[in-house]
């Protein structure tokens, strides 16, 4: 078995006559923190959803872990281990933020069909078995109200990992932008992830901020042994926390390496500041 | 504010149970007039809170209730009616077998109606949910309206146009309001669970849902058979509380389905007490309205009555309502003893 996590080979999205990531390979290792970056419109977020299976790649093949998870749905994508946050935050703003956090558990009462999927694909894993969860949370007996409090226990220790205790009864959409990000964050982590995927967490933060949430990806990460993948626009956040970097530009893949290898890439140059350099 | 505790909050919910209890059992001082149409409310509530399940809290817009409220009536109707009646209403085509040589209790044919409109709500819903918005209310809405043509041109079954006559008149008090009670725990203990919160994520915002490891088909699906139960129960009651069905669209056609809309939207979209006053603000309102639909005579001039006069002034007081409490009288919050003390305690601080 490969050590890699995500594995990309050759994935091609299009929408209609509009190519918009073209052939397009990468790996992450266990433990990696890989950053992906590259101007507007370059495809990033395409790439992010078509991981997460939000959208169907025209061709190519996503392996996780190993298993192909090419255009499987998204629920079953983030049940096997891939969660995300949103670059426009969408959290469920109507519902409290510990709820917020609760909906990310909920999938542990309906995750028969993933468990099926891994289990099909790679006999370590357990095989599922059936519990008639719909009726005990109906009929609140004591196996569903023992999962719930679980639950809110885990919800409410994941908003303090995240700072967030205080604000656990408010309304999502009261919150601040930067803190609605935390909750954003700490709402993936209930999902029990072990690739995380963050596009742009430190959008509209300011440095202060930036920098704070900086601290907690590397706290977070250690924590919860994740492997994570992420966009960034702010060149000091990516350059600071990533290993290795991968570079987009109209849906192609133009560079790739460490932060200094990619900084100094002639092309990478070119694609933020057009090909010739007035100083 | 004084925030009550959960012990009283239990004991007023106690002492609230208790006041409907002897409420229902005093009904009949009412005169036989009002104490159908309190049954009527409950049965107006069955269908609001079912609905509100499919509509307000899961956030999808079906227009199919009707249907599913009329597979209910039509399949517990023709399960109680006694064998000498199913002879003498089947006379252009007779009944088909074995519908013509059973008759069984109310209980039994009313879960049964739930079952089969459940089934129902099922097969609509396999295709249908793949659509969003207002497709699937289109297509919702041609379902019951095609469940309405195939009873009034299936007189092997439903007897059509000319309907079922003579229905065992068993919907009393106590049979309508046990089933709302059983409705709104049912309901209400799924809303607050956690199969309640992906419901309420799947309305706020799907795509993120099904990114959180929720599968929105699967959910949607479960909500519209609960609700499609609940829907065929409350058939069920209400068959054999007017003892007589028939396929106009006037009665178990389109037409229902927007008077419990109307019912759920004044109420509050996702709100079960919300949906529970509508039902009962809906109910009463649409009886008081009647005496608009005779003559009047106010000062010696006479207004004739116009038929249809109600409905154009419920139209009417739907629109103030609409203006005034934009998200309907509960929005999607619950009613409880909080904020009705919270309510009193500001109409206090205001008289000072």
């Amino acid at each position: 078995m490969s050590e890699n996590v995500l594995k990309i080979d050759g994935m091609t999205v299009r929408f209609g006559g509009l190519t918009a990531v073209d052939s397009f390979s990468m790996y992450i290792n266990k433990g990696e923190l890989i950053g992906l970056i590259g101007p507007n419109g370059a495809g990033k977020t395409t790439v992010f959803n078509a991981i997460t299976g939000i959208y169907k790649p025209q061709s190519g093949r996503i392996f996780f872990k190993g298993i192909d998870i090419t255009g499987q749905s998204p629920q079953l994508i983030n049940q096997i281990g891939i969660a995300r946050t949103f670059q426009n935050i969408r959290l469920f703003s109507d519902m409290s933020v510990i709820e917020n956090v609760m909906v990310g558990q909920h999938s542990y009462f309906t995750n028969g069909k993933a468990l099926k999927f891994l289990h099909k694909h790679n006999s370590e894993y357990p095989k599922p078995s059936w519990k008639p969860w719909l009726v005990s949370a109906i009929l609140k007996m004591p196996s569903y109200l023992k999962a719930e409090k679980a639950m809110k226990d885990k919800a409410f220790e994941l908003l303090k990992r995240m700072g967030l205790q205080k604000y656990a009864d408010y309304k999502a959409l009261s919150l601040p932008y930067g803190q609605q990000r935390k909750v954003e964050i700490a709402r993936a982590l209930a999902t029990n992830p072990s690739l995380l995927i963050l596009d742009e967490p430190a959008a509209g933060m300011n440095p202060h901020e930036s920098e704070e949430l900086l601290e907690t990806v590397k706290e977070i990460m250690k924590e919860f042994s994740l492997t994570i993948l992420l966009i960034e626009h702010d060149m000091k956040f990516v350059m600071n926390l990533c290993e290795r970097i991968y570079v987009l530009d109209y849906g192609r893949l133009i560079s790739h390496g460490s932060p200094y290898e990619v900084q100094n890439d002639k092309k990478v140059i070119e694609a933020y500041l057009g090909d010739e350099v007035y100083a | 504010m004084k925030k009550i505790s959960l012990k009283i909050n239990l004991i007023l919910t106690i002492a609230f149970l208790i006041g409907i209890y002897f409420f229902l059992s005093n009904v009949n001082i009412l005169g036989d007039y009002w104490s159908r149409i309190v049954t009527l409310v409950a049965i107006y509530s069955i269908m609001a809170v079912s609905y509100t399940l499919v509509n307000g809290i899961t956030g999808i817009f079906s227009l199919g209730q009707a249907g599913f409220i009329a597979i209910g009536a039509y399949t517990s109707a023709l399960l109680t009616l006694s064998i000498q009646q199913k002879e003498m209403s089947f006379f252009i085509q007779p009944l088909i077998w074995p519908l013509n040589s059973i008759q069984i209790g109310f209980l039994p044919a009313t879960i049964i109606g739930g079952l089969v409109a459940a089934f129902f709500a099922f097969l609509i819903g396999y295709p249908s949910l793949r659509l969003t918005g207002d497709y699937f209310a289109i297509a919702t809405l041609a379902f019951a309206e095609i469940i309405r043509i195939l009873i009034q041109n299936l007189y092997g079954v439903t007897n059509g146009t000319l309907g079922l006559k003579g229905i065992n008149p068993y919907t009393n008090v106590w049979w309508a309001w046990s089933w709302l009670l059983v409705t709104v725990i049912v309901i209400g203990s799924l809303k607050y669970s956690s199969y309640g919160r992906a419901l309420r994520a799947i309305s706020e915002d799907p795509v993120a849902a099904k990114v959180m490891g929720i599968d929105v088909f699967r959910h949607q699906m479960m909500a519209f058979v609960i609700s499609g139960f609940f829907a065929g129960v409350s058939g069920a009651l209400y068959a054999h509380w007017i003892t007589t069905l028939d396929p106009r669209p006037t009665s178990l056609g389109v037409m229902l389905t927007f008077y419990v809309l109307i019912m759920i939207v004044i109420g509050g979209l996702g709100s079960i007490t919300g949906a529970i006053l509508g039902a009962i603000f809906f109910a009463f309102v649409s009886q008081w309205l009647r005496i608009f639909e005779s003559n009047i005579t106010i000062f010696g001039f006479t207004i004739p009555g116009v038929p249809g006069m109600s409905m154009l002034i419920l139209s009417v007081l739907f629109i103030i309502v609409m203006i005034f409490w934009r998200r309907g009288l509960m929005g999607k919050e619950e009613l409880n003893w909080q904020k009705i003390y919270n309510f009193f305690k500001k109409v206090e601080v205001q008289n000072e």
